[in-house]
């Protein structure tokens, strides 16, 4: 590594000495020309050499080049790729303004996947624009972010329809889902059924599984950076979608013209406000509900400064009400009769709230800057209310709450530095203050004979963490064929007078073959100060964030990957990656060990352990045409060992994680014939999930003394956890649009079928007891039949 | 909590209308094993049960071997063989014999067909094969081998462990009153008493990790409820017996599987009454804990307190029965790893020396 270093920075001070001659930059910003949204990733190049640059998340690009007469060329996926011809004497501001492309003109449009998968020294990453997740099959009619990233090699969901997201081995709580930068600690709703990006409100979601940049941090597996759009600066436009189970809303425009901009965005289901005219008051009434809302809006100060603030909040809750009213006598004076009313109020919920007030600011053409102020919130809440009124007083009441959560602020600087050609340095830190809700149980009662209501609160306190980072990074162009990424990632977290740090080293290469096939290699090292203590039989929101403690260390992982990427004729990628990753100090739930009884310290309800994962992933990729899709496929396995002393899990041995799979499949296709129709279709198939079946039952040692009286003479038996693998999964989606333009906008007809072929795939399975043989069979309780839906939307 | 959860649960299952299917098993072939359990203690007789695991897809019924031959190493050496007790003729419900339930029932020799709890079996149900004579010793390394023809050979290897050094510092008890208010019986306070007995035992621990068991018994006189003056009254014609604790109670995080209880922790159950001397490895250490009885304990010569020195594969197999039949009805609850030391099968072969310590008042 020593020696790595030293050949960066000796290759790095002659590049500077040669540069410093005359070399010049250009930088500035390229922009979509209709609504001005910054383009991320961008690529600004030599045509003739492919050196050039990429824009960052802001849009912003820098490139520094000997003085000299050239042709740079501005592209993007889906745009009409613009060249420039300047006469490079001193440097130069310029900014681009790119335009969607038409599809007669596919043949010239290239874009920017093919050249950034062959030239960019990272790998491992993958790009969703927004076009291809509205494009594709929607269950239930919602598009979702999520669930389009679970169709990437590597990327696994969790189980049916759900929108956790398994990377490279890892597990839900190892990856890292920014929005705007603002951490998002549960992007689910519906128990996970659909994710809380809603589509129209995000810009660009970026995958990363490997090879990590030294600019993230804090999980083990995976980064899913998501952009919000910033508003259209130029004109004002909006839309609207009824579907199925929901309906949204989106607006976008500008406050001052090419000065300050905004977007809005809203979305609600209203299963509960549909179910509830059928539903019998009498026997209480159920409900269902969940919303998002996203804003965001931006102000141009000058061509170098610019202030952005975006927020979301979103909110689950399913509810239960029931009111009863009645005569009720006095059981001392019959004669007296009082009204009498019981109310019942349950409900679960969990809701996020993040927000960011972002300023970047151009320092010079070599320099950018991005300040953010992050604040995050996620909580969730169990609770039930019983109280009695008689004659409009309470006279009974008690309720009980359970609440858990995690609370963070903080604040974040960041620097792209673009010293000389051939170098991209970017730096910068971050402060996290959090504030953990382990669980907390709040019981109230009150009695009709006692004035006063008696409150009970059990569960552990709150707990307060500083957690904290700071990194550099260098992308640097050694030879013509060889550039590296290297970077050091330095964290540390403190909670309750125990600190840890961590010294990160990030590298990633990448070897161009020929101008068709390059070969790359990365190594990251990751260190995670937080644990999501999840139960392996359900998932539910009950998941608890926790911190690091004294007694419970970080998580950390190192991950090797390794691949070649070809693309045979600019229009498609070949890619095939290799990866090897380890992990320590996993948590998982001790045997026997529930997430109920929050009554109980979690750090005694835990193991500690380790993971490996291991796996070949191939995908063969076409992002451009009238036809763009991707085959993709993932061998891998994963395992656990937990055998520390009393941390013993499997009998001390490996075993496979819950959701490790041999086989994943995805094969994804979207094809636009006309600007009047457009259709997609998706086919998945994988390893069915892992289980544990106790295949025996014993007889136990029988003693005299010392035994519950409830404590059956025999026990369920297994040899081995995760032993049994449920049937595997595949099914086949179909989603078709029907587009056509009217006076004010373009109104859209959605049409999609959901498990095509009415699969019955398994969401979990059970034992239950045949009452004649009494033997046991196994029963398979599927979620999802064919489910087709259909969408109406239009745009202004 | 709970009924929230499952209402909630329930409603998302409608709301997707779910469907259910019978599947066929398509994993690796459930064979059945010989399950053998037994303690061997310096001062018991050797005594075994073995039995054969019920696969998933079987009726469930208790399968107990009665034709094993079962041979005894000392040190290597063969010492004893044994063959089964008694020779039970067990059938089990069918639809033919009209027998339910979900346990096995015995042919007896009048063909006469008894449950064995009529039979007053509970201590000596079929499956066991006992020693006459073979009482194991301190020290040393005992091998059990269990051969049927049906079944893999199977075996387990335990070491009967020295005899802990320890010995009761004090016993005294304390009466707790409180008052309380229960609105639905009297608007006044209510005053109430119980005894709590103290216990402190210093335990001399050796180097190495050591394994042990409490065994508390205290003396009951069986009593009577008399309806008419609202109280227990003690039976003249009964007789003192010794019943055993299955509760104790302390701060002392050795008692509470080595972690500090929280102030408003939940009961940690542990039934057995185990602990081992991660905490004080090689020390004197004193245990202090209580038990809270409405029987008061006059005399406490009587208390028996036996501190078992046990081995580690006995200790491992029951903190894992606690763990599998406390979570039995919690279905959110992970699996349990039952903790077996016998190769090729399943079950135990512990070791356990006991010390019953005595005091007077």
């Amino acid at each position: 590594m020593k020696k790595l270093l030293l050949l960066v920075c000796f290759t790095g001070s002659l590049q500077y000495l040669w540069s410093q001659k005359s070399s010049y930059t250009i930088s500035g910003y390229v922009s979509d020309n209709e609504s001005g949204e910054k383009l991320i990733n961008a690529n600004v190049y030599n045509p003739l050499d492919f050196k050039g640059a990429v824009t960052n998340p802001y849009g912003f690009y820098s490139l520094t080049l000997p003085q000299g007469k050239y042709t740079i060329k501005y592209s993007y996926v889906g745009y009409t790729p613009q060249e420039i011809t300047i006469e490079l004497n001193a440097d130069k501001t310029i900014n681009i303004d790119l335009s969607t492309a038409k599809l007669i003109e596919e043949v010239t449009v290239i874009g920017t996947g093919v050249e950034d998968k062959l030239q960019s020294t990272q790998m491992s990453r993958d790009v969703i624009n927004m076009e291809t997740v509205k494009t594709l099959p929607a269950f239930m009619g919602e598009a979702d972010v999520i669930k389009t990233l679970q169709l990437l090699p590597g990327v696994q969901s969790g189980t049916e329809g759900s929108s956790g997201l398994y990377v490279r081995g890892g597990g839900p709580d190892q990856n890292l889902i920014l929005l705007d930068g603002v951490p998002v600690y549960n992007a689910n709703h519906l128990f996970g059924f659909f994710s809380v990006f809603n589509p129209d409100a995000i810009k660009n979601v970026t995958l990363y599984k490997g090879g990590f940049p030294a600019r993230y941090g804090g999980r083990l597996s995976s980064v899913v950076d998501v952009r919000m759009k910033e508003g259209n600066e130029k004109e004002f436009h909006g839309g609207y979608q009824i579907g199925l189970i929901s309906s949204k809303l989106f607006l976008e425009g500008p406050i001052i013209k090419d000065k300050t901009a905004f977007s809005f965005s809203a979305r609600r289901t209203y299963a509960d406000l549909l179910m509830r005219p059928f539903q019998n008051k009498k026997k209480g009434i159920f409900g269902y509900y969940f919303y998002d809302l996203n804003a965001k809006v931006n102000h141009k100060f000058s061509d170098k400064s610019r202030l952005f603030l975006s927020a979301y909040t979103g909110k689950d809750k399913a509810y239960y009400f029931n009111e009863q009213t009645y005569m009720s006598n006095d059981y001392t004076e019959p004669s007296n009769t009082t009204k009498s009313k019981d109310i019942n109020e349950s409900d679960l919920y969990w809701q996020n709230l993040t927000t960011s007030l972002r300023w970047n600011y151009i320092f010079n053409n070599k320099l950018f800057s991005n300040t953010t102020l992050i604040y995050s919130n996620y909580n969730f809440n169990i609770g039930e209310d019983n109280k009695t009124y008689k004659d409009s007083e309470l006279t009974d009441q008690n309720s009980y709450l359970y609440s858990s959560g995690i609370n963070d602020i903080g604040l974040k600087v960041d620097f792209d530095y673009y010293p000389i050609q051939n170098h991209n340095v970017k730096f910068g830190g971050k402060y996290l203050y959090h504030t953990f809700n382990p669980g907390i149980e709040t019981s109230k009662f009150k009695f009709e004979e006692e004035k006063n209501t008696d409150n009970i609160e059990i569960g552990e306190n709150k707990k307060y963490a500083h957690e904290a980072y700071a990194f550099i990074e260098d992308e640097i162009a050694l030879f013509s064929n060889l550039k590296l990424n290297a970077g050091l990632h330095y964290s540390t977290f403190n909670v309750n007078s125990t600190s840890y740090s961590s010294l990160e080293p990030r590298v990633s290469a990448r070897y161009l073959i020929s101008d068709k096939l390059t070969a790359k290699a990365a190594y990251s090292k990751m260190q995670q100060y937080l644990h999501l203590l999840s139960n392996s039989t359900i998932g539910l929101p009950t998941d608890l964030w926790l911190p690091t403690t004294e007694k419970v260390k970080p998580q950390a992982s190192e991950q090797y990957a390794a691949g070649l990427f070809y693309s045979p004729k600019g229009k498609f990628t070949i890619s095939a990656e290799g990866f090897y990753k380890t992990m320590d100090n996993l948590i998982e739930y001790k045997p026997g060990a529930s997430f109920f009884s929050s009554s109980e310290s979690w750090e005694n309800k835990i193991y500690a352990g380790e993971g490996r994962s291991y796996g070949l992933e191939l995908l063969a990729r076409k992002e451009v045409g009238k036809t763009t899709g991707w085959i993709g496929y993932t061998w891998s396995k994963t395992e656990r060992l937990f055998n520390r002393e009393n941390n013993v899990l499997n009998y001390g041995n490996w075993y496979p994680a819950r959701y490790d799979r041999r086989h994943d499949i995805s094969i994804v296709l979207t094809h636009k014939p006309s600007d009047r129709i457009d259709f997609g279709v998706t086919w998945v198939y994988s390893t069915g999930n892992a289980l544990t079946l106790a295949g025996n039952r014993i007889q136990t040692l029988e003693t005299n003394s010392n035994t519950n009286y409830w404590y059956s003479s025999t026990v369920d038996y297994f040899e081995e956890r995760n032993n049994y693998r449920m049937p595997a999964y595949h099914r086949l989606d179909f989603g078709i649009n029907f587009h056509k333009q009217k006076k004010r906008g373009i109104r859209t007809w959605n049409i999609s079928i959901y498990n095509v072929y009415n699969r019955k795939n398994p969401f979990f399975l059970d034992t239950t007891t045949n009452k004649e043989t009494n033997s046991l069979t196994l029963k398979q309780i599927s979620l999802f039949p064919i489910l087709p839906s259909i969408s109406y939307s239009y745009k202004f | 909590m709970k009924t929230i959860l499952y209402i909630s649960l329930l409603a998302l299952g409608i709301l997707f209308s779910s469907c259910e299917k019978e599947i066929t098993y398509k994993g690796e072939a459930i064979d059945n094993f010989l399950v053998v359990n037994g303690v061997l203690s310096n001062d018991s007789l050797l005594q075994l049960n073995i039995s054969r695991s019920t696969t998933i897809f079987e009726p469930d019924y208790d399968h107990f071997i009665q034709d094993a031959n079962v041979s005894i190493y000392e040190n290597g050496e063969l010492v004893e063989t044994l063959s089964v007790d008694t020779l039970y003729n067990i059938i089990y419900p069918t639809k033919e014999n009209n027998l339910r339930g979900d346990r096995y029932y015995i042919l007896t020799q009048d063909d006469s067909i008894q449950s064995p709890y009529e039979l007053n079996l509970l201590g000596k149900k079929p499956g066991t094969y006992s020693s006459p004579t073979f009482k194991p010793q301190i020290g040393k390394n005992y091998t059990i081998k269990v051969e049927q023809k049906d079944f893999e050979t199977v075996s387990a290897s335990v070491n009967i462990p020295q005899k802990a050094n320890a010995a009761i510092e004090s016993i005294e008890n304390k009466e707790i009153t409180y008052t309380y208010t229960d609105p639905f019986i009297s608007e006044s306070s209510v005053t109430e008493s119980y005894t709590q007995t103290n216990f402190k035992v210093k335990i001399k621990d050796p180097e190495g990790r050591n394994f042990y068991q409490l065994r508390l018994q205290i003396p009951y006189t069986p009593k009577i409820w008399d309806e008419e003056k609202q109280k227990y009254f003690t039976d003249p014609e009964a007789k003192e017996q010794l019943i055993s604790v299955h509760q104790i109670i302390s701060k002392d995080p050795v008692l509470n599987n080595n972690t500090i209880p929280d102030e408003n922790e939940e009961y940690q159950p542990n039934p057995y009454l185990l602990f081992n001397d991660e905490l004080f490895n090689g020390k004197d250490y004193t245990l202090a804990f209580f038990i809270q009885n409405n029987l008061k304990v006059e005399d406490f010569s009587k208390i028996k307190l036996d501190l078992v020195a046990i081995s580690q594969e006995l200790y491992l197999y029951l903190r894992s029965i606690t763990a599998s039949n406390e979570s039995d009805f919690d279905i959110f609850s992970e699996p349990v790893e039952i903790q077996c030391n016998v190769q090729n099968g399943a079950g135990i072969i512990g070791a356990s020396t006991s010390n019953v310590l005595t005091y007077n008042n």
